[in-house]
């Protein structure tokens, strides 16, 4: 069935004449979805017209100066942070356009180059350093060598111990603490 | 609006905060009311009332004197509480692609204020609050406000023929719905009939 425009008439609330009135009379009689169509909107243009005012608790008035003076600081305490900004950025800029007017020579692949060759002059410096402790080492006789290792080991082991003892010794004394209370 | 109000909207515009004061006393209402069939609670609609407000002191210099200041506040309302709904919803779905999605107010209802304002004030928000934001502010301003769809298109910065077809698929959408309440809405009236007699 054909609901146009029946269903514009009955939603779009515009003003029928009499033969619109009877046409549409006749198709509501007939047709089951046009009708439960305009009774649904009726019942809810109904609920939506009979609520009542909604009226903002006393005293709305008075808040509203309290928060004015409220919103006034917050927004003095705004535009004062927003000078700050705008200073910063100016500053910024402005330093910005000097490096580029007065330091013409300082590029960034020039920043680059200058990074890239101290890191390999860095290199170099290591490599040199362990060359010479290799060669000092060469140097030594082998029974000073193992003379060394073994004191050094045994001085090692001797901390570890000692280290271990002391931590076993501490935890010792924490359970007794605890065992006390 | 009266001499006296003119008056107060003057001084208000030259600076004095009494008069536009005075001004905040007389329109609370409308604004406040607006606020609250917007966003459907008492605590979001006095703060959405309050802002309202401050806007319109602010930018009071750029009010339009050949407008009505009714219109011009609940224009402000409006936009704020559209504003404040959409940052409620997903940023993802545009409402108007999933028109049964249901966007009702999680603040509300609230059992005890439901029993409060009355099972059909509860069933009139749970209605109002289904329809799109800028649906809702459409039909509340047509039928609370009794404001023409000129006037809506006006207060909401559309087209005429964007408002005619707003409140055309709202007043769909509010059909279909009461068509699915409508067992338990005469339930409720039986009940309410009953109870009176
Ligand atoms: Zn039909």
């Amino acid at each position: 069935m054909k609901h146009q425009p029946y269903e514009s008439w009955i939603l779009d609330e515009v003003p029928l004449n009499e033969q619109q009135k009877q046409e549409l009379e006749a198709h509501l009689k007939t047709c089951s979805p046009c009708s439960s169509l305009q009774s649904s909107w009726q019942e809810a243009r109904k609920q939506i017209q009979s609520a009542t005012v909604r009226q903002p608790s006393a005293g709305f008035a008075m808040r509203w100066q309290t928060g004015l003076e409220e919103r006034r600081i917050a927004e003095e305490h705004r535009q004062r942070q927003n000078v700050w900004i705008w200073i910063a950025c100016v500053s910024a800029a402005v330093a910005l356009a000097l490096a580029v007017i007065f330091l013409p020579r300082i590029s960034f692949i020039q920043i680059l180059i200058d990074m890239v060759e101290s890191l390999v002059g860095l290199t170099t410096a290591v490599t040199v350093f362990l060359r010479l402790v290799t060669s000092v080492f060469r140097s030594i006789s082998p029974l000073t060598l193992v003379l060394a290792y073994l004191g050094l080991s045994t001085l090692l082991i001797l901390t570890v111990f000692l280290w271990g003892i002391s931590i076993w010794r501490m935890s010792l004394k924490g359970v007794a603490h605890y065992e006390k209370d | 609006m009266s001499v006296a109000e003119r008056e107060w909207l003057n001084l208000a515009i030259s600076g004095d905060e009494e008069a536009f004061t005075r001004l905040v006393e007389l329109y609370q209402t409308p604004v406040y009311n607006l606020c609250y069939r917007m966003l459907g609670n008492d605590h979001s609609a006095e703060d959405a009332a309050q802002e309202t407000f401050w806007r319109a002191y602010r930018n009071l210099k750029r009010y339009d004197q050949q407008r009505s200041f009714i219109t011009w506040l609940l224009s402000i309302a409006a936009h704020y509480c559209i504003d404040q709904q959409r940052k409620k919803r997903l940023p993802l779905f545009e409402m108007d692609e999933f028109p049964d999605f249901d966007i009702a107010d999680p603040e509300i209802p609230n059992p005890e204020q439901e029993y409060n304002q009355g099972e059909e004030e509860a069933a009139l928000h749970a209605l109002v609050n289904k329809l799109n934001p800028q649906d809702r502010a459409a039909v509340i301003l047509k039928y609370w406000y009794d404001c023409s769809e000129e006037e809506i298109s006006q207060m909401l910065s559309l087209t005429v023929s964007a408002v005619k077809s707003r409140l055309h698929r709202a007043r769909r959408q509010l059909a279909e719905m009461v068509s699915t309440q409508q067992p338990a809405a005469a339930e409720r009236r039986r009940r309410n009939e009953t109870s009176t007699l």
